[in-house]
């Protein structure tokens, strides 16, 4: 039990004495999982749109290879990119391991699944009268796409906060490609490894507190986007 | 000119042959209605001409131009009331201003032709999530989402269904008004010829694939 307090009040000292390297840690982390949901939602939503709109024979298999990719083990797809981005490797030229670049390229390929598979499902429940209803009344394709979207938007946004669960919380790839530089690439998981292993559990404890405080304002915030009623800009000829 | 005319049109869902070799023109200004059994066709014919069901066999053109795939131009021109009323998820008002919405009409006039509409048809609450509406509400607002645009052609499939007797009269009124006013013409599909023949200056029967008329 004393731990536990102890590190409570590390925490809330760390916090509000804004310690430097834990803001840097806390901001490298937001930034990190914030841009790859970001990045992977931008592709993802508009192919999942796609996919849902088509009718081909391979769809079963697509989406077979979609929910095997929501399953993908991060350190699988750290050692992967790790492979890409090392000096010998196919991408090594870019230079570009252990860098928050390659932390965002490494949960782009984590998340991207999960937005793909999750929106799919809440496209797929959107009814075809409900779809054609749009068409006949003279929406053009890409009013139709965003008509679409909006009705399937409470499935979509699921899909974003999951990720963005998936990503912050997210230690084994980032721990490979960022390599866990201090100021540089040290994110709350990795720097909660770390200080774990050296024993100092309050300062674990109170980057976990942070990390979960984190989580929780970013999924308030798309709560509310989700709940809230949205006039989407669909309405330009 | 004929704004639409249907020569030898076929359709079969798999080895099931729906509309066999039809035939039908509508002039501007026509009230025409089509009834005939359930499964006989109607909603298939129906959404042909509005575009959202391909045919094998025959022509159709719709203000002299061939219609086979999906024309947005044309498809405005056109406004369909399906058979089972689906709002989206919104607001009445949104519902029934979308198809203004999208053919770029500002929302402020968009929405005073609505309320205008809505309250016409005894329907009060313009916030109101449509999923919250009653059967025939939901029928009343659909109807006013197709209406509203004033479109060149009007399909009505089996629209009084939902509809009490005072609706019904209310909806005929409607329809006899937009002919009036606008000069729409206006296809109405029933699976029963009673609901349509008040109305309808031509009535057709749609019988194993091929319509015959039965009024003039
Ligand atoms: N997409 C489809 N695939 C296969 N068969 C279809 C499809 N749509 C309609 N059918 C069949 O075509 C026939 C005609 O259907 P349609 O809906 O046009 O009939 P209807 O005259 O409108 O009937 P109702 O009065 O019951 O509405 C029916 O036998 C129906 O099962
Ligand atoms: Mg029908």
């Amino acid at each position: 039990m004393g731990v536990f307090l102890e590190s409570l009040i590390e925490s809330f000292k760390l916090i509000f004495y804004l310690d430097k390297e834990v803001l840097s840690i806390t901001l490298l982390s937001f930034k990190v999982s914030l841009t790859a949901v970001i990045l992977a939602s931008l592709i993802a939503i508009p192919l999942a749109l796609l996919i849902s709109n088509k009718v081909f024979g391979a769809k079963k298999i697509l989406i077979s290879i979609i929910h095997t990719g929501m399953a993908l083990p991060p350190v699988v797809v750290g050692l992967i990119v790790y492979m890409f981005l090392s000096r010998n490797g196919l991408l090594g030229y870019l230079d570009l391991l252990y860098t928050p670049k390659a932390m965002i390229i490494a949960q782009i390929i984590i998340v991207f699944p999960i937005i793909i598979g999750i929106s799919l499902s809440a496209l797929n429940s959107v009814k075809k009268k409900i779809r054609e209803t749009a068409i006949t009344l003279g929406a053009t394709k890409f009013q139709y796409a965003m008509k679409t979207i909006k009705e399937a938007k409470q499935g979509i946004v699921t899909a974003v906060i999951t990720a963005f669960g998936r990503a912050i919380g997210e230690v084994g790839a980032i721990i490979i490609v960022g390599g866990n530089i201090r100021f540089h690439t040290r994110a709350l998981t990795t720097a909660i490894v770390l200080e774990t292993r050296r024993g100092e559990f309050a300062i674990a404890m109170a980057l976990g507190i942070i990390l979960i405080g984190l989580a929780f304002l970013i999924n308030f915030t798309l709560t509310h986007i989700q709940q809230k009623k949205v006039e989407l800009w669909t309405y330009s000829k | 000119m004929d704004l639409l005319k249907i020569t030898n049109l076929t359709k079969s869902f798999g080895n099931k042959t729906i509309l066999k070799n039809l035939n039908l023109t509508i002039k501007k200004g026509e009230i025409m209605g089509i009834f005939g059994k359930s499964g006989v066709g109607k909603t298939t014919l129906l959404r042909i001409i509005n575009m959202l069901e391909e045919y094998e066999k025959g022509k159709i053109h719709f203000q002299g131009q061939n219609i086979k795939t999906r024309k947005l131009e044309l498809q405005r021109k056109m406004a369909m009331v399906f058979q089972t009323p689906m709002l989206f998820n919104e607001s009445v008002l949104s519902n029934v201003i979308f198809g203004l919405r999208v053919r770029g009409i500002d929302r402020t006039s968009a929405k005073k032709r609505a309320e205008k509409m809505l309250t016409q048809l005894g329907i009060k609450e313009f916030d109101k999530n449509a999923s919250e509406l009653s059967g025939g509400e939901a029928q009343r607002v659909v109807l006013i989402q197709a209406i509203i645009i004033y479109s060149d052609l009007l399909l009505l499939d089996e629209p009084s269904a939902n509809l009490d007797e005072k609706n019904v009269k209310l909806l005929e009124k409607i329809i006899l008004d937009l002919k009036k006013q606008q000069n729409t013409t206006v296809l109405i599909a029933s699976h029963d010829a009673k609901h349509i023949k008040n109305i309808c200056n031509k009535v057709f029967c749609l019988k194993n694939g091929k319509l015959s008329q039965v009024k003039t």
